[in-house]
């Protein structure tokens, strides 16, 4: 009888809202943003940028953040509500809500497709790297089918659960990787990042912006955390941290990728940060070969990635159904789903061709679609910031 | 209650589905004995017994763990009884390690492998096949050391120096331990690799002959793409690593500029050690072409004189400076002459250095390659004597 009642708390509690910590929210933000691309993004960054490529990771950074300032202004005027919710209202009147509903479907469904698709491409990634560089003979179907497990388990858990994963992880994924790039610059070579600046490549860079981009999305699943969010002074510091902290990272390892490879190496090379991890030594650190620990925490980055955007596919479909509890059968619905998206690119180069559309499809739902909102609710003038927050999120967001 | 055990029947599965991810290593699980551990490669070219073409001959290493000290059955042995050393050929590395692989009992594993010895012959003909092969297995690692051979690559398997158990960890210390002390250059396969994909710097490998027990370092490969074209001696090689990496390179013996009263006199030499080298290269365009211009500081200690000098003398420093600093800028116009003048490769990362500063120059440019034979190299030597050792006179 005891457990019963400890199940009733448990779920008083879920409905009871949890509200994320701050920290969290930097957890979840760089967790999510810091996935497979880290392994690519020395090659795809200086693939038309050449030694400037890490320029154009400032710029994408840049805009990232300009992205999840757009972001953080929409998501003010609309506390404890998702994606779903706040499209309803945006789109619908306040006397017909049917209107709403109907109108903002294709927009839940498009973010819904997007995440289910990203979680399956991140899986297949993941899996196309360890079947090529650590378990060359496991079939590619069970290591994304594991991931995809993982993440299927977590889809069942509330939101607390989730935030805590991710604040959890964070550290785990960011120190080693932090001090793997630091070591890396043992090797680097000056000559092989200089001219820092050159107007010639203008348009390489620009262009490289664009690629260096996808790896920075993720800061999108804000859209459905946004219900158990409270929006302090703090949050929007937060949310800018968790941008800057996987910028940051990416530029640290993208510089020493060119320095310690030159552009023209990093061109040749498949998964150029294993590579560089490869050619690490750490003096007086007990393993010699670094690949090990650097794929172990890699592991744990792919899991927060996929898993977050996994739940909130999940999360939005349940919302559309407009379900307030979630289903069970949703998440093995989308189960399917994913591990079919997972195996249709027909090798690495195709995959490498549906991150570029992904690319595309990235920069309208992260950057497009939250400023067309953005502009929507300031003509119609949506703000429940008063109702909620009371003056000191006016405050915060001015 | 029903739905209750609804939920914990789903959870006992989802648990149960959980530990089938412990399955996954399952494909991949090799233990330690049950696999080949290969510790040093080598390629060598042959001719087809019943064609005229020519077949890669692919030689390993391994090492027989019950014959090395230490592990549980039986005394330690040690040399070429503790070492395999197995050939196959075929038409590609691949296919040569495919068809070794068939005669082997367990799988073969490349991730212990120190060192990959190419002979001179395959070297010079084109080594782009091998590199290809070495790239693309991911057990391979890049800080193994790769060698090129002047004679036959296998040699290097066979040769026994009897103070290491594994003969190959021999030549492994041997390039390390010199690449330590800067008398060998520090040159591991992705470092190759590097320089290789770059368009600024043409590649170059150390060159170290084996022969039944001896094994010696005899200077550097120079390549051209994948292509090896020529050699660098030992003093040639030591001026590169001086200018290129910072290292101090080997000893230095000339004949003492200080007439000695002394009987004997020609037969004086001083030999001293180089113990720190900066160096300082400049590039900068010259009319259509570039120049370049290293200023080399170099200090070094006497280790040796053969005949009295005496270091109370402040002009006695003064004149073997001199003369040492003659010698090496000898030594350095003879690099150039070899390198700009009859291989016409840029060993020197020169490339490079244009492009970083001169970025424009250097993509209005045809082609480095061409532009290199016509650029001006400098190489100034400053040569200073700060220790003499315990002995003043």
């Amino acid at each position: 009888m005891s457990n019963v009642t400890q199940k009733k708390s448990t779920k008083n509690k879920e409905t009871s809202k949890y509200n994320i910590t701050s920290y969290q929210m930097t957890a979840i933000i760089a967790s999510t943003i810091i996935g497979v691309s880290v392994l690519t993004l020395p090659r795809s960054s200086t693939e038309k940028a050449h030694q400037m490529g890490w320029i154009s990771i400032l710029f994408a950074l840049l805009i990232s953040l300009l992205g999840m300032l757009v972001m953080n202004k929409l998501l003010v005027r609309f506390p404890g509500k998702t994606l779903v919710d706040i499209l309803a209202e945006l789109l619908g009147s306040r006397k017909k809500p049917w209107v709403g509903r109907v109108l903002s479907m294709p927009f839940s469904l498009i973010y819904f497709a997007y995440w289910a698709w990203l979680t399956g491409m991140v899986l297949r990634t993941f899996g196309e790297v360890v079947v090529t560089a650590v378990l060359v003979n496991t079939p590619l179907e069970v290591i994304v089918l594991t991931m995809l497990l993982l993440c299927f388990s977590l889809s069942y858990y509330d939101v607390e659960v989730v935030s805590r994963v991710n604040e959890t992880l964070l550290l785990l994924i960011v120190i080693p990787v932090i001090a793997l790039a630091v070591s890396a610059y043992q090797t680097a070579h000056l000559d092989f990042i200089l001219p820092l600046f050159s107007l010639r490549h203008m348009s390489g860079i620009l262009h490289s912006t664009v690629t260096a981009m996808t790896s920075l999305f993720g800061f999108e699943v804000l859209m459905m955390f946004n219900s158990h969010l409270s929006h302090d002074r703090h949050m929007l510091r937060a949310q800018l941290i968790g941008v800057l902290l996987p910028g940051m990272i990416y530029l640290l390892i993208v510089i020493a990728g060119i320095m310690a490879f030159g552009y023209e190496e990093l061109s040749r090379q498949a998964w150029p940060t294993l590579e560089l991890v490869k050619t690490t030594q750490v003096p007086g650190l007990v393993l010699e070969r670094l690949e090990a620990v650097f794929l172990g925490v890699w592991v744990a980055a792919v899991f927060t990635t996929a898993g977050n955007w996994f739940y909130c596919a999940n999360w939005i479909m349940n919302a559309l159904i407009s379900r307030k509890k979630r289903t069970w059968w949703s998440s093995v619905l989308l189960f399917g789903t994913v591990y079919l998206i997972a195996m249709t690119p027909r090798n690495v180069e195709d995959l490498f061709h549906y991150w570029e559309w992904i690319g595309y499809a990235g920069f309208a739902t992260t950057f497009l679609l939250p400023l067309l909102f953005l502009i929507f609710a300031m003509i119609r003038r949506l703000d429940h910031r008063q109702q909620e927050g009371g003056e000191t999120d006016a405050q915060a967001a001015s | 209650m029903r739905r209750l055990r609804a939920k914990r029947f789903s959870s006992g599965l989802l648990v149960v589905l959980l530990f089938s991810t412990l399955l996954t290593g399952c494909w991949d699980s090799h233990e330690l004995e049950e696999r080949t551990s290969v510790v040093a490669l080598a390629v060598d070219k042959v001719k087809s017994e019943n064609s005229a073409q020519q077949l890669i001959k692919v030689t390993v290493q391994i090492p027989i763990p019950i014959k090395i000290a230490g592990s549980g059955g039986g005394a330690g042995e040690g040399g070429r009884t503790a070492v395999r050393v197995m050939s196959s050929t075929g038409l590609s590395m691949a296919d040569a390690l495919r068809r070794l692989q068939q005669r082997l009992n367990q799988e073969l594993f490349y991730g212990h492998t120190r060192v990959i010895a190419v002979s001179e012959e395959v070297a010079r003909d084109n080594m782009a096949g091998i590199i290809d092969a070495l790239r693309r297995t991911p057990q391979m690692r890049r800080l193994l050391w790769l060698l090129i051979t002047p004679d036959e690559a296998v040699n290097m398997l066979h040769t026994d120096p009897k103070l290491e158990q594994i003969p190959i960890v021999y030549v492994m210390d041997l390039i390390q331990n010199g690449a330590k002390q800067g008398r060998i250059p520090d040159i591991t396969l992705g470092h190759w690799f590097i320089e290789r994909s770059s368009t600024g710097v043409e590649p170059s490998a150390n060159l170290i002959r084996g022969n039944d027990e001896e094994i010696k370092w005899e200077g550097l490969a120079l390549f051209h793409g994948d292509q090896m074209i020529g050699k660098l001696s030992e003093n040639q090689s030591w001026v590169l690593m001086n200018i290129k990496q910072d290292q101090v390179g080997g000893t230095i013996t000339i004949p003492s500029p200080i007439p000695t009263p002394q009987a004997g006199a020609s037969h004086c030499y001083i030999t001293v050690r180089p113990k720190k080298v900066h160096t300082k290269t400049k590039v900068m365009p010259d009319g259509d072409t570039f120049r370049m211009q290293s200023k080399v500081k170099m200090e070094v200690d006497v280790t040796e004189t053969m005949c009295d000098i005496d270091y109370t003398d402040e002009k006695s420093f003064r004149i073997i400076e001199s003369a040492l600093t003659k010698e090496m800028n000898n030594r350095a116009k003879e690099l150039i002459a070899d390198v700009q003048g009859k291989y016409k490769v840029d060993v020197f990362g020169l490339g490079d250095k244009v492009r970083g500063h001169y970025l424009d120059r250097y993509e209005a440019l045809n082609s480095w390659e061409d532009e290199f034979p016509k650029t001006k190299l400098e190489i100034n030597y400053e040569v200073l004597i700060r220790r003499v050792g315990m002995k003043m006179h």
